[in-house]
Formats: structure tokens, C-alpha cells, sequence
């Protein structure tokens, strides 16, 4: 571990000298490299005129921009953007959370219901066949072992109904997330909002009105938030069914 | 009347959905029901064991849906199998090549229970009437 570390340490030490001696040798061939080709052609003057032309252009950018405040609002987009990740985190995190919250108690409460309703269809097919094998032989032992297990079935009944109540209950509780992610989002739409909007704003005041070509979609792009706002996408499954009755599937 | 012990394949990335095609699955008396977490995952699963039946999502990391549902057709011991396509893909141009890379159903997500109960029904009746001729 130690060594591995020191190791780490020299490489990085080595690296950095090299870095160190790098820039020496690099302006002094590029020194004399432009000193020969000044000597040699006027090509660099019309390379040079472009390069003067974008520095120019970058000024006259960063000046407006400067001027308009558009710095510091890019800035303190930027500074939102880690914020919504981890604000979008949260939703992600908190959402599966109750998704499992929720399915873990429907596989507790669905046995527990299933076991109430095949133990009372079990009771009532035995007092079915006593009630039949009384008329034929009357067999009182029959019917008191059947009284005590029906006694017993109904003895049980409230423990196994409080229990999956306890289950449904937890599922409502699992809902709680709709409150915490539902703010979180409204924030993080009203981020992206004014995002959007100072995009804009600077595009519209640096860059000439040109269409921007329409952006060509994959196959996979989730779930679609906006489907009245789009006309070719599906928006329940009655739309799928007939599109594909259409196509004759 | 499908056969109870039919060999599911559910393929999603999420575990949650996958727990919920399974329940909704036993609930139909369905529980012979095994999973993957995508395509790839997926494909070795079917060339390994004889499943009778997948459920897949599309959108999954190394081996999206589509590409299993076209892998799975062009098998020759796998092509048979029907695949449902259960996914939150609801553009036009999805469904159309869902059904042109010869898929057997397609749910957009959400759905319902009733939902898939149903396209269940209708891709059984389908085999049912195939196997017949």
C-alpha cells in the first residue's frame, strides 16, 4: 500500500519535471520556427490576420457578455447545475426507495390473504361434508372437531387482518416521497426555466438567426413527459393497439 | 387455458419493475418466473434454460430489448419464443419496429394489471391457434 503510494508519488514528481521542461523546449523551437518561416512567406500574415480576427471576436464576446451581466448569470448557472444533480439524486433515490417500501409490503399482506381465503374455503368444504355425512350416519365427534377448528380459524382472523392492515398502512406511509420530490422538482423546473431563458437571451443577442437543424431522436428516449404536445408519439396503450391493428398485427 | 407451469423470462433493468411483472404474473397463477437485468443477461439466460415466455423492457444498458427481441428471432432454437415488449417507449416509430423485429406484444408503461392479463391472453390465443394448424 505504502509503496504503491510512493511509487504513485514519483511518477507524479517525474511527471511534473517533465512538464517543467517541456515549455522551455517548446518556445524555443517555435521562436526559431517562426523566425524562418517570418523570413521565408507572407502565408503567415493571412494566418495571422484570422487568428487576430477570432482573438478580436472573443474579445468583443466577452466584452459584451460583460457588459450585458451575462458572466455572472452564466456563473451562477453553472454553480446550479451539480445542485440539480444532486437535488434530481435525491428524487431518484427517494422514489425507489418507496417502490420498494410498497412492493416489499404486498409481499408480506398477499400471502397472509391468500392464507384467510384458502383456509376458509378448507372449513367450509369439511362442514359441507359433515352436514352430508350426517344425514347418512350422525357422527358428533366430527362436528366438535369441526366447531373447534372453525373456533380457531376465527380466533386468528383479527391477527392475520390487523397484520395486512399494518401492511397497507405502511404502503400509504410509503407515499410520503410525492410531498419531499414534488418541491424538489418544482425547484429544479423553475432552475431550468430560467436556464432556458437566459440560454436564450444570450443566443438571441451573439448569434445570427439561423435554423438549427432538427435534432434526429434514437429509439430510446424513456418515457415521454409531454405527449399532447407531440404527434408522434403514443399516449396509452389504446393508441399502440390500434396503430399496430393498423399495420395489421 | 395456457399452461400454469409456462417458464417466464422478465427483462428490465430496474428491480422494482421486474418485482412487479413477477407479482402481477403470480397473480395470474403464474410461478415459474425467472429474471435478468438486461439483453445480454437475458440472452444467456435463454440459451441456457427452455423458457416458454419473456417480458421485456427496451431501454437497458449493454444489450438494449430490440436488439435481444432481433438476437432471439434469429435463433433457430430461441425464435419461437413469444416477447412481450413492456416499456415506457412511446414513439410511433418504436412500436413499428418493435413489431417489425417480430415482437409478440407491445404495453407502453404505465400500465395495469388488466392490461397485461390481456396481452398475455391474446399472445396465448395466438400460439394456441398456430399450434392447431
Amino acid at each position: 500500500m505504502n509503496t504503491k503510494r510512493l511509487m504513485k508519488a514519483k511518477v507524479d514528481d517525474a511527471s511534473q519535471e517533465e512538464a517543467s521542461t517541456k515549455p522551455v523546449k517548446l518556445a524555443e523551437t517555435s521562436i526559431a520556427s517562426a523566425l524562418k518561416n517570418i523570413e521565408e512567406n507572407e502565408l503567415i500574415t493571412t494566418d495571422k490576420k484570422v487568428i487576430d480576427q477570432i482573438g478580436q471576436l472573443t474579445r468583443t464576446l466577452h466584452d459584451s457578455l460583460r457588459e450585458l451581466g451575462y458572466d455572472k448569470r452564466l456563473e451562477s448557472i453553472a454553480a446550479e447545475a451539480p445542485e440539480a444533480q444532486d437535488k434530481l439524486s435525491y428524487v431518484a433515490a427517494k422514489t425507489e426507495q418507496a417502490a420498494e417500501r410498497t412492493l416489499n409490503a404486498t409481499e408480506i399482506a398477499m400471502p397472509i390473504q391468500e392464507k384467510l381465503s384458502t383456509d376458509a374455503i378448507h372449513l367450509s368444504e369439511q362442514w359441507k361434508e359433515a352436514f352430508e355425512a350426517q344425514q347418512a350416519k350422525p357422527d358428533t365427534e366430527k362436528f366438535k372437531i369441526l366447531m373447534i377448528d372453525t373456533l380457531h380459524y376465527l380466533d386468528n382472523v383479527p391477527a392475520q387482518a390487523n397484520a395486512t392492515n399494518a401492511q397497507l398502512l405502511e404502503i400509504m406511509m410509503a407515499q410520503d416521497f410525492q410531498d419531499l420530490t414534488g418541491q424538489v422538482i418544482k425547484k429544479i423546473t423553475h432552475m431550468v426555466q430560467s436556464l432556458e431563458k437566459d440560454l436564450i437571451e444570450l443566443l438571441l443577442a451573439n448569434v445570427p438567426a439561423k435554423k438549427a437543424a432538427a435534432e434526429e431522436e434514437g429509439l430510446m428516449n424513456g418515457p415521454v413527459t409531454n405527449p399532447e404536445k407531440r404527434s408522434d408519439v403514443v399516449s396509452n396503450q389504446d393508441q399502440v393497439d390500434d396503430l399496430l391493428a393498423s399495420l395489421g398485427f | 387455458m395456457p399452461d400454469k407451469n409456462l417458464k417466464f423470462l422478465v427483462v428490465d433493468d430496474f428491480s422494482t419493475m421486474r418485482r412487479i411483472v413477477r407479482n402481477l404474473l403470480k397473480e395470474l397463477g403464474f410461478v415459474n418466473v425467472d429474471e435478468a437485468e438486461d439483453g445480454a443477461v437475458a440472452l444467456r439466460k435463454l440459451q441456457e434454460g427452455n423458457f416458454d415466455f419473456v417480458v421485456s423492457d427496451w431501454n437497458m444498458p449493454n444489450m438494449d430489448g430490440l436488439t435481444m427481441l432481433q438476437n432471439v428471432r434469429a435463433s433457430e432454437t430461441l425464435k419461437k419464443i413469444p416477447v412481450l415488449m413492456v416499456t415506457a417507449e412511446a414513439k410511433k416509430e418504436n412500436i413499428v419496429a418493435a413489431a417489425q423485429a417480430g415482437a409478440s406484444g407491445y404495453i407502453v408503461k404505465p400500465f395495469t394489471a388488466a392490461t397485461l392479463h390481456e396481452k398475455l391472453n391474446k399472445i396465448f390465443q395466438n400460439m394456441e391457434s398456430k399450434a392447431s394448424i
